[in-house]
């Protein structure tokens, strides 16, 4: 990975850069850096709404921290960038956040990026997903991110660049007197499980993610949220009233 | 000018550097469209609030779009004529038929002045510019307030096989909205209004001072308030907070007993 800056310094510097070449990165930097402003505003209007793309109901203070970045994947380097996002995740969480969850967000982010490489030459793609988590000793966070890749096409680009990264992650506090605690757990318990050590049994995990859980609920509850006696499922049919009938009664035909 | 698709669609794929003139070209359509849709949020935001800059205070807001219009095209030195034409062409077809032709000029011609600032940019170097303009739109039976938004951004190609083929990529986006009279101050209206008018370079002030009096009347047809005579102690300066006044009491000169004499 390569700051787009640096290489278009370096190329300015080099003598044999032709003057196309130096264009075309110049172009490919200023697309970058205008998905990432535009995805920035997408994400950011998408957070008022408080939606999630799921369905779940995530509503937010406000916007704690945001990151965005745009990057060069330059030919014949190690594809392998889970080191560097997980640095990424660890600077929007300023270290406050478990292992396992740090984990697993880079595994997610890390798929999302094997599958947004694999394009075909010349095109661009985006993603965009979200993940929740506890930071520090009683925060809910919601994290909202956008991966946009482009790959490049021909010859000479090829060599320079052969992706184009861009990706914009805001974290923010959630609204936890207006969640439903079912939905925050629904995510939650996904996130801690893709992040434990795959060698536990699975006991050991469910212990560990109950655990995990329980302190999320004492979180919950010591922040305001509500936990509702009854559970109800979203979205579902309200049931049907049952009509009772009286027994049937012969009819007297006394006639 | 012409469309940056036909221009790609019209490269020789015999030459030799067509796949990298391609991808070039493949960017720059990418760019103008990542322009493009970060001026059409950038201009919703404002026609939601009912402003023009975030940090003006000019208030047209607006009942609905009527018309909205997002162009990437491209152009050659030769060609600059044409452009303004094209663009005069695209302007006329944003009003209605019967709409006067003075506005329609005065708005072309806002467009076009606006336009040539980005012919001049240096190479290699990207610029944009805004702007906004109210007209009355339609014929005398069906007349309307409109208030029109146009982003024009352009980039200047620098290297050479690329200006073979274009010299400036433009992405054009234009709002047409009707604007919500009944919310809006006529002052407002007729210092946009005004600027129109003297735009379209041949009507005299007599001409803009009828045009704005009819203007009235159709503002007062449509609903809107128009205060007539001005009441400085009512009136309000739209400005956050009204100054405080200090009084002071009249300077006193100090006597001789508070100065020791060294």
């Amino acid at each position: 990975m390569a700051t787009m800056k640096n290489l278009l310094d370096v190329l300015e510097q080099q003598s044999g850069t032709s003057e196309e070449l130096y264009e075309k990165v110049q172009l490919l930097f200023r697309l970058c850096t205008e998905r990432m402003d535009g995805f920035e505003t997408k994400l950011k209007d998408f957070l008022k709404d408080s939606k999630s793309l799921t369905g779940f109901s995530f509503p937010v203070a406000g916007s704690a921290d945001s990151q965005k970045q745009c990057r060069f994947v330059l030919p014949e380097t190690d594809t392998y960038l889970m080191p560097h996002i997980q640095y990424c995740i660890n600077d929007v969480f300023k270290g406050e956040i478990s292992e396992a969850v740090r984990y697993d967000m880079a595994l997610t982010v890390d798929h999302v990026l094997e599958q947004l490489m694999s394009i075909g030459k010349g095109n661009e793609q985006s993603a965009q997903g979200f993940s929740v988590a506890v930071e520090g000793a009683m925060n809910l966070v919601r994290v909202d991110y956008i991966i946009w890749c482009r790959r490049s096409a021909v010859g000479t680009m090829e060599k320079t660049v052969e992706y184009a990264v861009a990706y914009v992650a805001i974290k923010s506090n959630i609204d936890v007197s207006r969640i439903n605690f079912n939905d925050f757990c629904c995510v939650y318990q996904k996130v801690l499980l893709n992040g434990l050590p795959e060698d536990l049994s699975v006991s050991e995990k469910s212990k560990l993610i109950l655990e995990a859980v329980e302190s999320a609920k004492a979180i919950f509850t010591a922040m305001g949220g509500k936990f509702s006696d009854a559970i109800l499922l979203r979205g579902a049919v309200k049931a049907p009233e049952m009509v009772r009938f009286s027994d049937v009664t012969a009819v007297d035909d006394g006639l | 000018m012409g469309f940056v698709s036909e221009v790609i669609n019209g490269l020789d794929k015999s030459k030799e550097n067509y796949d990298e003139l391609k991808e070039s070209l493949d960017l720059l359509v990418s760019l103008a469209g990542a322009k493009a849709s970060g001026f059409e949020s950038e201009i919703e935001d404002m026609l939601k609030l009912g402003k023009v800059e975030s940090e003006s205070s000019l208030y047209l807001p607006i009942t609905h779009v009527q018309q909205k219009m997002v162009q990437y095209r491209c152009s050659s030195t030769n060609d600059v004529t044409t452009l303004l034409k094209d663009v005069t062409d695209t302007v006329i077809s944003f009003f209605d038929e019967g709409t006067a032709e003075n506005i329609i000029k005065g708005v072309s011609n806002m467009v076009i002045s606006a336009l040539k600032t980005l012919v001049g940019i240096a190479e290699g170097s990207e610029d944009f510019v805004k702007i906004h303009a109210v007209a009355i739109d339609g014929n005398p039976s069906a007349l309307s307030i409109v208030r029109t938004d146009y982003v024009i951004w352009s980039r200047r190609l620098s290297s050479k096989a690329l200006k073979e083929v274009m010299t400036s990529s433009y992405s054009c986006v234009a709002y047409k909205s009707v604007v919500d009279v009944s919310k809006m101050k006529f002052d407002d209206f007729r210092s946009v209004y005004a600027k129109v008018l003297s735009s379209s370079g041949d009507t005299s002030v007599d001409e803009i001072i009828k045009m704005i009096e009819d203007a009235k009347k159709i503002f007062k047809v449509l609903g809107g308030e128009i205060n007539d005579s001005p009441k400085w102690a009512s009136r309000q300066l739209r400005a956050d907070r009204p100054v405080n006044l200090i009084t002071y009491s009249e300077p006193t000169p100090p006597g001789d007993k508070y100065f020791g004499i060294l």
